[in-house]
């Protein structure tokens, strides 16, 4: 098949035709991945069969270079994107750690993914140019033969690594930035499917990811709690198991220990379960009431009916707007920060750009900006017609 | 039009003399630094003051006023009146200071140390 002779873009400097003859059949799957579209939906809009399109993800054929422009159009990413030469970092969903792992089909799983993959990127990118802190975690894994470190214990032991001390947990998101876990705050649309998954990690990369999604709940305690349980993963369970029921309860385990070590807070949790008294200990220790209520259970210092009835309480005053949550970007130690400096840092000492680390990235400008939680200063435009 | 000098009862006539004679040497040179600072300023015309009475826990009193300094560095009130400290329920204000306490969002943040890379060796 002759492949006709293409006027390039003024407004795009790699072809089609350039990308056609290095075409990486992985950057599609991930293109319509993170567009969320499904192999039909693509092979409709593209005016191909489904087969051409899995033939095109598997490497069995290469697309014709006017549909190249057509895919990078649907999928809102820029032509070069499919060409291969780009550092990637291949995950999947067996490879990553999922909250909210039950209500989310395997295709927001895959979303979720492809987002960790890009973080990875982007990160690479940055520490080429910046000496991020080196990552900075206690080893608990087992000698073999021996049994699994308990949750409760590797929260501990992490309090002392990280010289934490007693008492609440202060700033853990930047904490975590500090000692060379690269957060991500990612704000998926509210109509988004893979905002139902509450947040992902890994520690199968060079340096561990955690991304969190503030969408289905803008509650500080609540995205502590989330982050807590992404650390507890990447401490206990290189082995990843997705929905593995076990290793979630461990998780929440770790970070109700992490967040409320048992021999302090027992002593300050109330012996009878009044909101008005566990909402001062909320603020102070950073974690929601709802946590407090099923912490005193989990301690053994309340009766079941009377943590049924602190629940009924609970989502009463809830219910009512008298209890609101306390939205994360008015806590800065609980946002993260780290791709953001690093970016600014390289863009002082390297006059990177936006529009520099885009092109190298292959990705659309807006897309750089999400990750960096950049927000674009530029004016909104609107064409006015003429009455 | 600034109202006549109201009396401000801050308690005898001269106490605070007698309570400046008692403090020890190194206070009273501090003392007398900032008394040289407050005659500077108050050659400069009226000046807008703000007493205050407290404790480390509280604010017990507070005025507010317009004075001059006097022949004998006593503040001569052109104007003067107590603020009033009441009805700011400190259930339904959220306190501008840190807790006493330890909590999750109080103390200094951190920030991650970030260095750039001089060349292209130093890369990972």
């Amino acid at each position: 098949m002759s492949r006709r002779p293409r006027q390039p873009s003024l407004f795009e400097p790699v072809t089609a035709a350039a990308v056609a003859d290095a075409f990486d059949p992985a950057r599609l799957t991930q293109a319509r991945v993170l567009a969320g579209m499904t192999k039909q939906e693509l092979a409709d809009q593209l005016g191909v069969s489904p087969a051409a399109v899995g033939q095109y993800e598997a490497g069995v054929i290469i697309p014709r270079t006017d549909h190249l422009d057509t895919l990078a159009r649907i999928l809102g990413v820029p032509v070069a994107f499919f060409a291969v030469g780009r550092p990637y970092a291949r995950l999947d969903a067996s490879m990553a750690h999922f909250r909210s792992l039950r209500s989310t089909r395997v295709g927001q799983r895959a979303k979720a993914v492809a987002f960790v993959e890009q973080l990875w990127e982007l990160t690479h990118a940055l520490e080429l140019r910046v000496e991020f802190p080196p990552v900075n975690l206690p080893n608990l894994q087992p000698q073999p033969g021996s049994p699994d470190v308990e949750p409760e214990t590797a929260a501990q032991r992490l309090r002392r690594h990280w010289n934490i001390g007693t008492g609440p947990v202060r700033h853990l998101v930047r904490t975590m930035e500090m000692n060379g876990i690269v957060v991500a705050l990612l704000p998926f649309a509210a109509t988004d499917e893979a905002a139902r998954v509450d947040a992902f990690s890994t520690s199968r990369l060079s340096r561990p990811l955690v991304i969190l999604t503030p969408d289905r709940a803008n509650d500080v305690y609540r995205h502590r709690f989330t982050a807590a349980h992404e650390l507890g993963h990447l401490l206990l369970h290189n082995d990843v198991n997705p929905g593995d029921i076990n290793q979630e309860r461990e998780a929440d385990r770790f970070a109700a220990e992490l967040l409320t070590p048992a021999a302090e807070i027992g002593l300050e949790l109330p012996p009878r379960l009044r909101i008005p008294t566990l909402e001062p200990l909320s603020r102070r220790w950073g974690v929601s009431v709802a946590s407090l209520i099923r912490r005193t259970r989990e301690l053994g210092l309340t009766t079941e009916m009377s943590t049924r009835r602190a629940y009924q309480r609970l989502a009463y005053l809830q219910t009512t707007g008298l209890l609101q949550p306390e939205p994360i970007t008015t806590y800065p130690g609980e946002t993260p920060t780290l791709i953001g400096k690093a970016f600014a840092l390289a863009e002082q000492h390297n006059s990177l750009t936006l529009s520099d680390l885009a092109k190298e990235l292959a990705w659309p400008i807006r897309t750089v900006r999400t990750l960096l939680s950049n927000t674009d200063s530029r004016p909104t435009l609107t064409l006015v017609r003429n009455p | 039009m600034i109202p006549l000098p109201p009396e401000l009862d801050l308690g005898s006539p001269g106490l605070g003399d007698a309570v400046v004679a008692e403090l020890p040497l190194s206070e009273r040179t501090i003392f007398n630094s900032y008394l040289r600072e407050i005659r500077v300023l108050a050659e400069t015309g009226r000046v807008a003051v703000l007493g205050y009475a407290s404790t480390p826990d509280a604010l017990l009193r507070a005025h507010f006023g317009y004075a001059d300094l006097d022949g004998n560095d006593r503040l001569v009130w052109a104007f003067c009146e107590e603020l009033t400290l009441a009805g700011l329920a400190a259930s339904t204000v959220r306190s501008a200071v840190p807790s006493p306490r330890d909590t999750f969002d109080s103390g200094p943040i951190g920030q991650p140390v970030l260095r750039p890379r001089a060349t292209e060796s130093d890369t990972p």
